[in-house]
């Protein structure tokens, strides 16, 4: 209801500013007609009232639409499964907030970005790396693999296979990491009386 | 938009919102659960100071039988399932203690996993 009452408002909207667009360019419309209402528009405290007033809820409108249209797109990317008291969905989202969070935990990761893709085949899992230098990354990599891959199954009760694709994007090495921290060090020093002028 | 009930001495009518605050309060009893979403109208409130009790949890009344729809967060760590299950048998329990109705639906959503 919400969804086919804002697509006939933006219609009505967008086919009103169309034809005043063209209605303008056409030179149906007095330049000093339009000039003329403006400034009424512009003097008059009623009509400033009125328009600002159609200028909030156009604004809060355009929220509403905003969270239909995501609520729309979040609705399509859940991995469902049923209870006896109801159904249960969980978004994609939150599978990657779950994965983000489980490699946190791994002191040899960096950083961690992850895609997860519900497709017929299964739950497809692509992440993006940013390993330290220590690590064993053939090793590493098949023990991350592993982990998330039983960690998702356990958490969310799944049966369906779990493909996992692991992109080392960056190594990060401890020296790196020293002359970052050596470097804002020095920049946090403050030379006293420093733009004192005398 | 409401439940209703007569009594010899009248209609008793349960709004949808507090169908909505009985489902909020009981799924943040369980144990697992970090926070029930807001939608933008409840983040408006909040943002006024008025603080609501329901979230994005909505609520379909269809004839005598009522849906609950809950989109929450959930804590790293718990086992989703067993969260979502715990919280549907909580809901519907506190439904029916407090409003003597069964709810047909109780529908989770989890829309996140926080610490």
């Amino acid at each position: 209801m919400r969804t086919t009452l804002s697509v006939i408002f933006y219609t009505i909207i967008l086919i009103f500013i169309g034809t005043l667009a063209l209605a303008f360019a056409s030179h149906l419309i007095d330049l000093n007609e339009i000039i003329i209402r403006l400034t009424y528009c512009f003097n008059d405290l009623r009509m400033r009232i009125v328009i600002g007033s159609s200028g909030l809820i156009f604004i809060l409108l355009g929220f509403g639409t905003a969270q239909v249209i995501s609520g729309k797109i979040q609705r399509e990317k859940t991995i469902a499964f049923s209870n006896p008291n109801g159904q249960v969905t969980v978004t994609l989202s939150a599978v990657e907030d779950l994965i983000k969070r489980l490699s946190f935990q791994l002191k040899e990761i960096k950083d961690a970005k992850a895609i997860v893709k519900a497709t017929k085949k299964g739950i497809d899992v692509r992440m993006r790396v940013v390993l330290r230098s220590e690590t064993n990354i053939p090793d590493f990599t098949a023990k991350l693999q592993d982990i998330i891959a039983s960690r998702i199954q356990e958490v969310f009760g799944i049966d369906e296979p779990i493909n996992v694709r692991i992109h080392v994007a960056k190594i990060v090495t401890t020296e790196e990491k020293n002359k970052k921290q050596n470097e804002k060090s020095q920049e946090d020093i403050q030379i006293p009386y420093h733009g004192i002028k005398i | 938009m409401t439940d209703e009930d007569k009594s010899d001495l009248g209609l008793i009518k349960i709004h949808n919102n507090v169908i909505a605050s009985i489902a909020y309060l009981a799924a943040l009893e369980i144990d697992g659960v970090s926070r029930i979403c807001d939608d933008v109208k409840s983040k408006a409130l909040n943002f006024i100071g008025k603080k609501t009790k329901s979230g994005a949890i909505d609520v379909r009344t269809r004839g005598e039988s009522i849906s609950v729809i809950i989109p929450l967060i959930v804590k790293y760590g718990y086992n989703i399932p067993e969260v979502a299950l715990k919280v549907q048998e909580r809901i519907k329990l506190a439904i029916e203690d407090a409003t003597d109705v069964t709810p047909k639906d109780i529908i989770i959503k989890i829309k996140g996993v926080d610490r």
